[in-house]
């Protein structure tokens, strides 16, 4: 059996751009309330032509918590959410998923639209190409749920109340302290935010085992010269001053 | 997918809120899906007065209020029913049985089965068998 086909249209991204590509997003929704949790699901709820509902049994019969397609020649697209995951108690996880679709859409949204049915989407999410577009889709996801800015800033303050409470001794409970104290305020799932916080452009655990050897009570800054910054009209934009 | 006033009506006023699908369906104690299906229109809009009231005041609609007024309005042009049903209607056990039927895409036989157990003569003495 030859390799399947590939999937027309679809454009992958470098990390760079997907951060920038998130943070001209968030600062395009002046509709959305400047609060956290970021209302990723408000936000694609309130997209043009998107169609957001749940759907029963994604995850149990096909192993995914969402999907996308349109429906019968309409020019909306449907986003689907698993019913059981809307109406359970996780909202860390709801958010990841509802986050995960809205970054497809984003995304990926010319190619979604050749999807006719959610068995013909379950069939692109198996094909080979559509890996880079889910770990492009995490990341994006994960850029609109935690904006840089904002953990950074909620970082400094956590890490100061954190090593004022628990000393300089012990990195690794100040690591996970911080950790899980960002994901329940953004809401998110530990494992995302220990992500975030790990890699760049955040790198916060770097700047906090620097700081905890050299007993700073201060989170270390971040390198001016690797942080990300991208170019921005100068008025405040919606999320920075959260 | 049916199209309902009230259903497009208590969405523009859930975004206009600011609420997102779960968080509102969290204030109003119901599921996402249930309230996804009755803005969509699968579902009729809920039928008890207590109930519209909570959801109107959980969307800070002003009693006497143009808004206030459409949504009982829209609420009460879906409902139109006959006068029996729609007191059968207003109970939520009554409803629950209802959809579950649905849901289960029962079959004719299948109905009259239930029927039959439902008349049963313990049952019709208004006692539940407890299990």
């Amino acid at each position: 059996m030859g390799s399947p086909m590939a999937i027309s249209g679809l454009v992958e991204y470098s990390r760079t751009e997907l951060e920038r590509r998130a943070r001209e997003y968030l600062s395009s929704r002046h509709d959305i309330p400047h609060m956290l949790p970021i209302k990723v699901e408000l936000m694609l709820d309130t997209t043009p032509n998107i169609v957001f509902d749940t759907f029963p049994g994604l995850v149990v019969k096909h192993g995914v918590e969402g999907a996308i397609c349109t429906q019968n020649g309409s020019k909306d697209l449907f986003v689907f959410i698993d019913e059981g995951i809307a109406c359970g108690h996780d909202s860390a996880r709801y958010n990841a998923a509802v986050g995960e679709e809205l970054a497809h859409v984003r995304l990926h949204g010319a190619v979604l639209m050749q999807v006719k049915t959610i068995e013909h989407f379950l069939e692109i999410q198996r094909h080979p190409d559509w890996d880079k577009s889910e770990y492009d889709a995490r990341i994006f996801s994960a850029a609109i749920r935690m904006p840089c800015h904002l953990v950074e800033k909620h970082a400094r303050i956590h890490y100061c109340e954190i090593v004022d409470s628990l000393g300089f001794g012990q990195t690794r409970q100040i690591e996970m302290a911080i950790n899980a104290r960002l994901a329940r305020l953004f809401e998110v799932p530990l494992e995302d935010m220990r992500r975030r916080l790990m890699n760049w452009p955040c790198e916060v655990m770097r700047r906090v085992q620097m700081s905890v050897l050299s007993c700073s009570p201060e989170l270390t800054p971040s390198d001016p010269v690797k942080k990300f910054m991208p170019v921005f009209s100068p008025q405040k934009t919606l999320f920075e001053e959260l | 997918m049916a199209k309902s006033a009230f259903g497009n009506l208590l969405r523009a006023f859930r975004l206009r809120s600011n609420y997102g699908l779960r968080e509102f369906a969290q204030l109003i104690s119901e599921s996402p899906s249930n309230l996804s299906a009755v803005e969509k229109g699968r579902r009729a809009p809920w039928r008890t007065l207590d109930k519209l009231r909570a959801i109107a005041e959980a969307l800070s609609l002003q009693e006497g209020s143009r808004d206030w007024d459409q949504f009982f309005l829209s609420a009460r042009i879906r409902n139109s029913l006959p006068n029996d049903l729609e007191a059968l209607l207003g109970r939520d056990l009554n409803l629950a049985l209802l959809r579950t039927v649905e849901e289960k895409k029962l079959t004719d036989q299948q109905l009259r089965e239930l029927i039959a157990y439902v008349n049963k003569e313990r049952w019709a003495n208004g006692q539940s068998d407890g299990n």
